[in-house]
């Protein structure tokens, strides 16, 4: 009975911790990841090129495609020779003001057709498997590269009917 | 308790419908440079002799070489009217003035009576916008390849303040149409511009639109600003009051005495509330709306000074004390 109570005891201190720590595929708004612009995209889109670093490989297009979603909700892309820099659809500050939305946002498919909402934004612009300077091995895993094309506007229409960002005509 | 939640909903909505600010226009105006550059100019000489260039906008958009002009405006009016910001167009504004004239030249009334209008007046019907968006681009080349060099300034019409710029050169290329290139080019730079009008509409929506006030008197005044009068016990020059009058009612206190004269004073930086309560509603105001608080207070003991508000938009007004 007593190692019963004991057991117990430890569980309940070990569940608080186990609760607060983030679960494997959660999305991580500080996420290390680099990008590059390709070019001006077509009207509402942006082109770029990022890269992610994971034990597998497609565990890293997985990540990419979703950190590319974020990069241009929460940093913004960085201006290149021709390209000008393009500000984030968020204020500082949203990912952690609107956490919930963004949990559910940025969840990975699951096998029961829920999540994936943040795929609805992005397309790679080829199927190609990552290969050569782009798929390179390293301690932790696989850093891989892939070009991706950003429904922008979009992704800022739906921000707007979410109620997450203001539009630029709110107040008048 | 039903009944008191009724009353506090019917409230809230009427606040909330009536609490919509004045919005601005914008209009895309065609840089001198760019005008200068394509010839759309016209010259005249004053009366001391001296040879003016001003931009010729009906000849920018009646002649072929306009083509670009307009892919460019129609691109910047797409864009702006998904984002909710449907832009004023200048070449229809300017037709619609013009048939507006001729209209109003040919209307009489059963007795022969023209329409009333004073000089001012006609002068008041021109293309104006409240931000303008001053667009200067060309399309230049090295070698095979060509380029667009591509500059766009929102402009606010009445403090003259750059509150948006995107400006640069674009990827060189020997194949790209130079529609294309100029479409890629306003693509570019939208996004970064219209974050910063959302920034100057943030900041307009934390600290009151800024707006001008310029005051002067009539020359047939009995007064002038070095009029002293006495004012909650103290005496001061009239000059004085209007400033603790501005400092009672401008946002946070902040507005700018540029200069002043015995006849004139000029106010920059003026931050005015986007509402205020009169007739039993929560109203959106602009400069005149705020102005004639000050044009009321100055009709009042111990001033009693009579005044003309004349009003040029959104964001500047001049108020000639003496007589309406």
């Amino acid at each position: 009975m007593k190692r019963i109570f004991l057991l117990s005891i430890v569980i309940t201190m070990f569940l608080p911790a186990t609760a607060q720590k983030a679960k494997k595929g959660d999305f991580n708004p500080s996420a290390n990841y680099e990008v590059q612009v390709l070019g001006v995209g077509q009207d509402g889109t942006k082109v770029f090129r990022i890269w992610n670093t994971a034990s597998k490989v497609d565990d890293a297009i997985t990540e990419a495609k979703r950190n590319a979603v974020a990069v241009c909700l929460f940093r913004g892309l960085p201006g290149s020779g021709f390209t000008n820099e393009t500000p984030p659809i968020c204020q500082i500050g949203d990912e952690i003001k609107y956490e919930e939305f963004f949990k559910e946002f940025f969840k990975l498919p699951q096998k029961d057709g829920t999540g994936g909402m943040y795929l609805r934004f992005v397309n790679r612009t080829t199927d190609e498997p990552p290969s050569g300077q782009f798929r390179v091995k390293v301690k932790k895993g696989y850093k891989v590269a892939i070009d991706v094309q950003v429904l922008y506007n979009s992704l800022r229409k739906y921000m707007e009917e979410q109620g997450i960002v203001k539009k630029l005509d709110s107040g008048f | 308790m039903k009944r008191i939640f009724i009353i506090s909903s019917l409230i809230f909505i009427s606040i909330a419908a009536f609490s919509q600010a004045k919005k601005p226009t914008l209009m895309v105006i065609p840089s001198d440079s760019y005008c200068d550059r394509n010839g759309f100019t016209q010259y005249y000489t004053d009366e001391a002799g001296n040879r003016h260039v001003i931009s010729d906008y009906t000849k920018a958009f009646s002649q072929a070489e306009s083509e670009e002009l307009r892919l460019v405006i129609s691109e910047l009016s797409k864009i702006m009217a998904e984002r909710g910001f449907p832009l004023k167009d200048l070449e229809q504004t300017l037709k619609s003035i013009k048939q507006t004239n001729i209209e109003r030249d040919l209307l009489t009334s059963s007795s022969g009576s023209v329409i009333k209008e004073s000089p001012i007046d006609v002068i008041k019907r021109t293309a104006k916008a409240d931000i303008i968006l001053d667009l200067d681009f060309s399309v230049k080349t090295r070698g095979p390849q060509k380029y667009i060099t591509f500059n766009l300034r929102g402009v606010d019409a009445y403090s003259n303040k750059v509150i948006a710029s995107a400006s640069g050169d674009g990827k060189p290329s020997t194949s790209a149409t130079v529609g294309i290139l100029l479409e890629e080019a306003v693509i570019n730079y939208i996004d970064d511009f219209n974050a910063a009008l959302q920034k100057h509409f943030n900041d307009m929506f934390t600290n009151g639109r800024e707006i001008v006030v310029i005051l002067n008197v009539w020359d047939n005044a009995d007064f002038d600003f070095d009029t002293e009068y006495e004012y909650m016990g103290e005496t001061g020059m009239l000059v004085d009051i209007i400033d603790v009058w501005m400092d009672d009612n401008c946002v946070n206190s902040r507005f700018s005495r540029i200069s002043n004269t015995e006849n004139m004073i000029h106010y920059e930086q003026v931050r005015i509330p986007l509402y205020k309560t009169s007739f039993g509603k929560e109203r959106a105001i602009d400069a005149r709306g705020f102005i004639a608080d000050l044009s009321s207070f100055l009709r009042k003991a111990p001033f009693y000074i009579d005044s003309k508000i004349y009003d040029r938009g959104l964001g500047e007004v001049w108020l000639i004390l003496g007589e309406k």
